[in-house]
């Protein structure tokens, strides 16, 4: 899977039309890119056709990339404008409810639950653990495009503000306001849906 | 130090960037503050648990569906594509320009041995017919940015003229047109209607 080459031999092989090239490009980025489009739209069916959309802009987009910043940041930019763009654009067709299927849905659509090693090693936390996952997607699909987007690239994917900076083309003051707001919208969201649930529940569970 | 301060540096708080003054500051506002205290342990805890999603397992379909768009051939947004056939007709219109061109001169020719009679030079004649050329060119411009309508009625309106023209220089001696003005006029006439119905076809597909 990992690829022999750096992103720069890669891209310019990918230039001079080598297909293969642009494949491993995609084997090495394609986990953040997915990431990126599944928490922005909370199911696979979008997340996909997204994260498709995505890889194909950026091979028509090679041309055109000089190397200003990172080719990541590069790659996660355009996934970013992707997912607004096409959330955007559902928006004004109010017919089409956007993840409706996966909240109906259980975790992470059709895919197992994964547990982070200690934090739930009985069968009780996993529920637990699990139905708080669904919250907290849930919610952060209640705030905002622009408060999802920083708070998944941000919180979830754990990139500096920096990249973020670099990523939604805003200066970092106004990524951190917004990754401020974003928190304190998405903590509403919580606290109206479910008062009792996430934090109360995961404080009783680090205690017992 | 106040509920409305820590409210505001959240980011900034959780993020671990605050000054050492600041921090300082912040706990002890939180030692006092239940409110604080506990909205902040919650914010923490949301933070936790958005970091605990981890990652999301990519589809196998996502690499074979991205090498198989990229192997299909793109769609050609080729405009020649659609305008190449319909330059036929066009091609015809500059013919028959170059066509009449080449034909008046004969006619031309003929007239003037018939006006030579009464003038001794052809020189006049033709700065006689310049004005009329200065007058009929502004016409064929001013149509580009037009609607269907207004093509075809300048079209028609300069196929009159062309008409008129053509009486005129049949008429009187003195008003005979240019080569240029007639044979460019005819040409410029046939292309705007062509112009005119390519537009429409344009339009309706
Ligand atoms: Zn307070």
């Amino acid at each position: 899977m990992l690829s022999a080459y750096d992103d720069g031999e890669l891209i310019s092989k990918c230039k001079q039309g080598d297909t293969d090239a642009f494949g491993q490009l995609v084997d090495k980025y394609q986990q953040r890119v997915y990431n990126i489009t599944f928490r922005m739209t909370n199911n696979h069916e979008d997340a996909l056709d997204l994260a498709q959309e995505s890889f194909l802009r950026v091979y028509r987009a090679l041309a055109s990339f000089k190397g200003e910043s990172a080719f990541s940041t590069w790659i996660f930019r355009i996934a970013s404008n992707v997912c607004l763009d096409k959330l955007r654009q559902k928006k004004r067709q109010p017919h089409i409810v956007l993840s409706m299927d996966s909240l109906m849905a259980g975790e992470e659509g059709d895919y197992p639950i994964e547990i982070s090693a200690g934090e739930a090693s009985n069968p009780e936390q996993h529920l637990l653990q699990g139905e708080m996952r669904r919250e907290i997607r849930q919610a952060l699909n209640a705030v905002s495009d622009e408060h999802r987007l920083v708070l998944v690239l941000r919180d979830i994917e754990g990139y500096s503000y920096e990249e973020i900076a670099d990523m939604v083309g805003a200066n970092i003051g106004t990524i951190k306001s917004r990754l401020n707001r974003a928190r304190l919208a998405l903590r509403e969201v919580l606290t109206v849906r479910e008062p009792l649930t996430s934090s109360a529940r995961l404080r009783e569970q680090k205690g017992g | 130090m106040n509920c409305e301060w820590i409210t505001e540096h959240i980011c900034d708080m959780l993020g671990g960037l605050l000054t050492p003054e600041e921090h300082d500051a912040v706990q002890a506002h939180l030692n006092v503050c239940p409110e604080c205290s506990f909205f902040v342990s919650e914010l923490r805890q949301d933070m936790l648990l958005l970091q605990g999603l981890g990652d999301v397992p990519v589809p196998v379909d996502l690499k074979l569906r991205i090498a198989e768009a990229l192997a299909k051939p793109k769609p050609q947004k080729n405009p020649w594509r659609f305008f190449l056939p319909r330059f036929a007709p066009v091609a015809a219109a500059v013919l028959i320009s170059i066509l009449s061109i080449n034909t008046i001169p004969g006619y031309m020719a003929s007239r003037e041995q018939l006006t030579k009679e009464t003038q001794i030079d052809g020189a006049p004649r033709l700065q006689m017919a310049a004005p009329d050329q200065r007058g009929a060119d502004p016409e064929v411009e001013g149509t580009g940015n037009c609607t269907v309508t207004d093509t075809i009625n300048a079209g028609a309106k300069l196929g009159a003229a062309t008409e008129e023209l053509m009486t005129m220089s049949l008429a009187a001696d003195k008003t005979e047109p240019s080569l240029w003005v007639v044979s460019s006029a005819a040409g410029s006439t046939v292309l705007l209607l062509w112009g005119a119905v390519v537009y429409r076809w344009y339009k309706k597909v």
